[in-house]
């Protein structure tokens, strides 16, 4: 994979459009042989969390986000989260979906950096 | 390639993503391609509006050789040959 994409996901399952767009980005990013890394940050973080409201999410006239996630991390599309954001919201480390790796804000700088476009809902 | 052009066609494989939305139809076509020889054909269904679109850039950024569309009273045929 030569190009890679970056999508930052500030919106959480209350906004069950913008949270599953970028995941429909993502998944046809992958298909394209893109390397894509999502990073959730704000209340983009709980849909990363296990058992969550993520099997809820289903938004008119798109894939159910739970199935967009799978095939995202099965494809090797990176998940990154932000680290204060997670733990105000009172998530423990083990209740993150597998997949999830936790990041502080140069992550997301040198990661942004590193892509040929960032793409923030 | 017209319509007639298209019919006659050796496909290779047929994938069916009728009923999915976006990206649905892309998946599909990229895990179909996966099973199909270079220089092979592959054939989508969609009922999808934007797969029109969608696997004509696909395959411009993957380098294989879209040849055309067919559209049906509820779905679209696509085709093209895997570099």
């Amino acid at each position: 994979m030569s190009e890679k994409l970056v999508i930052i996901v500030t919106n959480g399952p209350d906004n069950q459009e913008k949270v599953t767009l970028p995941f429909v980005m993502a998944t046809a990013a992958l298909t394209m042989d893109v390397e894509v890394t999502v990073i959730l940050q704000a209340a983009g973080v709980l849909i990363a969390k296990k058992g969550g409201c993520i099997e809820n999410v289903k938004a008119p006239g798109l894939m159910p986000l739970k199935e967009l996630m799978n095939i995202f991390l099965e494809n090797g599309g990176k998940l990154l989260l932000c680290t204060p954001c997670v733990k105000e919201r009172g998530i423990a480390e083990n209740e993150l979906i597998e997949g999830s790796t936790l990041i502080s804000a140069g992550t997301v700088i040198t990661e942004s950096l590193s892509a040929k476009a960032v793409l923030t809902y | 390639m017209n319509a007639e052009e298209l019919k006659k066609l050796n496909v290779a494989q047929t994938v069916d993503a009728r009923g999915t939305s976006c990206p649905g139809p892309l998946l599909a076509a990229k895990k179909a391609v996966g099973e199909i020889e270079s220089g092979e054909i592959l054939e989508v269904l969609s009922s999808d509006e934007g797969t029109k679109n969608d696997i004509p850039k696909w395959c411009e950024k993957m380098e294989h050789e879209f040849l055309g569309i067919i559209e049906e009273d509820s779905y679209f045929r696509l085709f093209l040959k895997k570099a």
